[in-house]
């Protein structure tokens, strides 16, 4: 069963004094993800795999094409239903010392979206903030303290935790550990897939790291220069 | 052996270099603290100055004019026959009132004009730009004349032009800060979620970019000083027998070589006032690291 279908999508760059330069960034992509599925994304750095993610939730606006999240066109919402979008669609980075705002506590940013989405009640969130980094296999003393005092792979699980908070269907994982040592690596990996299985997310997994990519994706697609040239 | 002192040579050298870096910080952190304990100082002689001033700060008497400083005038008397002591403890209040008014004002008014302008981009960007650019073409200290000259003298016109010439710096600090913190995947981790720009201004831009507004308040007290002093020199501030300080200078001119009294205390606390908020803010700015540094410096 398809999640998301993309058709055609396109983002080009306008620069050069009068908007006459063009770079074509994502130009012309097609794609289906199943549900619990996940798609490898490959290519050379700069060949537009992270325009491509960005546009595909919408945190760009596509230059053309369109958006189908579980059978509705998602490319003209705007307000509530874009809104809606928040919880169903997310992201996680690529560098982990940048994910987190640095002046707000580890508990304050896993229990941000809950709070924004009104997704547990107030007396609940302890619990649940308990129970999500669990999931993530840290220690709950790590919740009250600030960013900056954890590792890369520290702070990579809790940007997965704030994530699985609100039960997303489908996450772009932008490289999610190309800045993370090998072993802190595998761990992550690890941890994706058992999430995956356990609550039926699919992925968008993007990376230029082939043997990753091969151990956690369903099926590969190989990017060059704004366009996908195969499938496998 | 020589394994052994070389392990002894190394960590005398790295305790070296320890007591060095905490005898820098302690230097510096010494500057802070003592503009501190002067703004401190300024403050007590504001909020106290009945209690302080030994005489009513604008009665005349015109039997002891121009006396040299002595047990009854600790700083001497003016030309009206004032105590100079009680006027310039009075004075505290009118400057840090100026200060912290127009300080509050700008920097509240500059950083919601900066995140706006930062981060909504387009038009509005434009249109604040333009402002901030037009403000800037003029020196400072003109555009404040222009703006006091024409609103006329007293307290409320000398903080408006202030305040209309200062927001800009806020403005372009902020503005400047925000552009590179949109850029940050926390940033777009927030917007992800879907909230209003105005959640991600509050929540997530805000607290990253008070520091070096903070820091650059703390100096701009002491310009904003030292511009209310002058435009009160020239005629345009705060006028007599109100005592301020740049006016009691601009009264003393014409005594300069009998009466110095008259001249030296108000001219010794600006400089006194001006340095205990910049000891202070450069303290902030070491404290609050490297961004705020250079952008406050860049100004
Ligand atoms: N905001 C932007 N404006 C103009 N060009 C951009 C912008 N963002 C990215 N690009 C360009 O688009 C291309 C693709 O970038 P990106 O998607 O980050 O590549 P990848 O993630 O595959 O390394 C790059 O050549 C980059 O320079
Ligand atoms: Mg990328």
């Amino acid at each position: 069963m398809t999640l998301l279908k993309v058709e055609d999508l396109k983002k080009y760059y306008y620069s050069g004094l009068f908007k006459k330069e063009v770079h074509r960034a994502v130009d012309g992509i097609s794609f289906e993800i199943g549900r619990g599925k996940t798609l490898g994304l490959v290519g050379k750095s700069g060949c537009g795999k992270s325009t491509l993610g960005r546009t595909v939730l919408r945190l760009l606006e596509p230059t053309a094409g369109r958006v189908f999240f579980d059978g509705q066109d998602i490319s003209g919402f705007k307000g509530s239903d874009l809104k809606s979008l928040g919880t169903r669609m997310q992201i996680i980075f690529q560098n982990p010392e940048s994910c987190l705002n640095p002046r707000m506590k580890i508990y304050d940013a896993i229990a941000e979206p809950l709070r924004l989405h009104r997704l547990c009640d107030r007396d609940k969130e302890r619990g649940r903030i308990q129970e999500l980094i669990e999931a993530v296999s840290l220690s709950e003393e790590l919740l009250f303290r600030y960013p900056g005092e954890l590792s890369g792979g520290q702070l990579q699980r809790v940007a997965i935790a704030r994530v699985l908070g609100m039960k997303p269907e489908f996450i772009v994982a932008d490289e999610p550990t190309s800045m993370l040592d090998p072993l802190v690596q595998a761990q992550i990996l690890f941890l994706l897939k058992k999430l995956q299985t356990e609550y039926g997310i699919s992925f968008l997994f993007i990376s230029h790291d082939m043997p990753v990519v091969e151990w956690m994706s369903d099926e590969i697609a190989f990017m060059e220069e704004g366009k996908i040239v195969g499938f496998r | 052996m020589t394994d052994m002192i070389e392990k002894i040579k190394l960590t005398e050298k790295a305790y070296l270099a320890e007591k060095r870096l905490v005898f820098g910080e302690f230097r510096k952190n010494r500057l802070a603290i003592s503009g501190l304990l002067l703004i401190a100082v300024l403050c007590f002689l504001a909020m106290f100055a009945p209690e302080i001033a030994p005489h009513d700060p604008l009665a005349q008497k015109l039997d002891s004019r121009l006396l040299s400083p002595s047990s009854e005038y600790p700083f001497g008397t003016d030309e009206l026959g004032r105590c100079i002591f009680s006027r310039v403890v009075y004075g505290t209040r009118v400057s840090l009132g100026i200060g912290l008014l127009v300080v509050a004002a700008t920097s509240i008014a500059g950083t919601v004009l900066g995140l706006l302008s930062g981060y909504m981009g387009g038009f509005l960007d434009e249109a604040i730009m333009r402002g901030v650019d037009i403000v800037m073409a003029f020196p400072n200290i003109i555009l404040a004349l222009v703006i006091a000259g024409l609103l006329g003298p007293g307290f409320s016109s000398v903080v408006l032009a202030l305040a209309l010439t200062q927001w800009p710096v806020y403005a372009r600090l902020v503005r400047g800060q925000v552009l590179s913190l949109r850029k940050r995947a926390f940033v777009e981790a927030a917007r992800a979620l879907r909230p209003s720009s105005f959640y991600i201004m509050r929540k997530h831009i805000l607290p990253n970019c008070m520091g070096p507004v903070i820091v650059l308040g703390t100096l701009e007290i002491a310009h904003v000083i030292i511009f209310a002093a002058a435009l009160s020199f020239l005629g345009l501030g705060i006028q007599p027998p109100d005592p301020e300080w740049g006016s009691m200078l601009k009264a003393g001119i014409p005594y300069l070589r009998t009466a110095p009294q008259l001249t030296f205390f108000p001219g010794l606390m600006i400089i006194f006032t001006v340095f205990s908020f910049n000891f202070a803010g450069d303290g902030l700015r070491d404290s609050f690291g490297q961004p705020a540094n250079q952008e406050v410096l860049a100004r």
